[in-house]
């Protein structure tokens, strides 16, 4: 087992999987709900288990009622990936998952779009939500 | 008898994003049954230049530009509206004036603003402005909800006495320890006049232009 850790490859390859934990978590910590937009949103949604996507816009004023929730549940559930996408600027991923209103709350399960939420909702109800994704 | 007479009042660094938090009642129901909107407004934001920006119903970026011995702002005038506390100048500007600093607390200011507001409606159309949660919350964050109980509580009584109104804050939350510019780029509005587009956010010339229009009652 000893030799198996001093083994410099093995060494290597633990020293790069922990770069990328750290690196993941420093991410989270200075943007805790993501900026998405066309580029980044599939790898986004696939690279993470579970995702939850806040679709909102400039106009919109309950998305910044909203917004702030998204970021405390964001601080609260670090094994979950927050992400907000403007769908004036990104009207592709709007037509795509066919987003009629603002704001519009979408969960993602490896990759695909399991759950949504119209509207400007108590904390709660989106919690709820996050929880019987994690189970 | 209610007064008959439109209201436009600023409620500068008031933000949506402190609505869940601190729950302002009054607040909460305007937002679902008046017209609502998004001020945008980009750093850097300074209560001056946003305000005269209002009032002279055009982007102005520097107060040297403006003289306001010799003239009143051109909404003012347009409008023939009484101005309230207005931070155009330090003292603020207009029948009620104050210190635009920290020794003013908000609870003062707010019940003086009220006051006079609810006197003068019945004469004419009123400007007003709240300063508190700009003025305050740079340096004490804290206050947050207290204040906005306060506001919440100085816009019940207010509209319990106005039919027409335009509320709004000329961007969102203050951010920093001093006013140097920084605050959130959204903020509120909500009013009895409906705007021509409501996808679009506000910017700060359209806000006086739809006071004109409220006091005109071009919109009926």
């Amino acid at each position: 087992m000893n030799d198996e850790l001093n083994d410099p490859e093995l060494q290597k390859i633990l020293s790069k999987k922990a770069n990328q934990i750290l690196n993941s978590l420093k991410e989270k910590v200075e943007e805790p709900v993501k900026h998405l937009n066309s580029k980044n949103f599939e790898e986004f949604i696939t690279k993470n288990k579970i995702v939850v996507v806040d679709f909102w816009a400039e106009w919109c004023a309950p998305c910044f009622i909203l917004a702030p929730i998204i970021e405390e549940l964001a601080n609260d559930y670090p094994q979950v990936a927050f992400g907000k996408l403007n769908t004036e600027e990104n009207q592709d991923i709007v037509m795509r998952y066919g987003i009629m209103s603002l704001p519009t709350v979408m969960f993602f399960k490896n990759g695909e779009p399991v759950d949504q939420i119209l509207g400007a909702v108590p904390r709660e109800e989106i919690e709820v939500r996050i929880k019987a994704l994690l189970e | 008898m209610r007064g008959m007479n439109p209201l436009l009042l600023g409620i500068d660094g008031l933000s949506y994003t402190s609505f869940m938090k601190c729950n302002p009642r009054t607040l909460f129901t305007l937002f679902s049954s008046t017209y609502r909107g998004v001020v945008l407004n980009k750093k850097p934001q300074f209560p001056q230049t946003s305000w005269m920006s209002v009032l002279e119903l055009k982007d102005i970026k520097d107060m040297s530009a403006v003289n306001l011995n010799n003239e009143k702002p051109r909404l003012l005038k347009e409008t023939n509206a009484v101005a309230i506390n207005l931070p155009i100048t330090n003292p603020t500007y207009g029948k009620l004036s104050l210190p635009y600093d920290t020794s003013v607390n908000a609870e003062e200011e707010i019940n003086k603003v009220t006051q006079i507001v609810l006197e003068l409606i019945e004469e004419s159309p009123v400007i007003a402005s709240i300063t508190a949660i700009d003025r305050l919350l740079h340096k004490d964050p804290t206050e947050k909800c207290k204040i906005y109980s306060l506001v919440d509580s100085a816009v019940r009584k207010i509209l319990n006495k106005v039919d027409d109104f335009i509320i709004f804050s000329l961007y969102g939350e203050p951010k920093g320890e001093n006013e140097d510019g920084n605050h959130e780029d959204y903020g509120v509005f909500l009013a009895t006049i409906p705007r021509p587009s409501e996808h679009d956010t506000v910017k700060l010339q359209e806000i006086g232009e739809l006071f004109i229009k409220l006091v005109k009652k071009e919109y009926y």
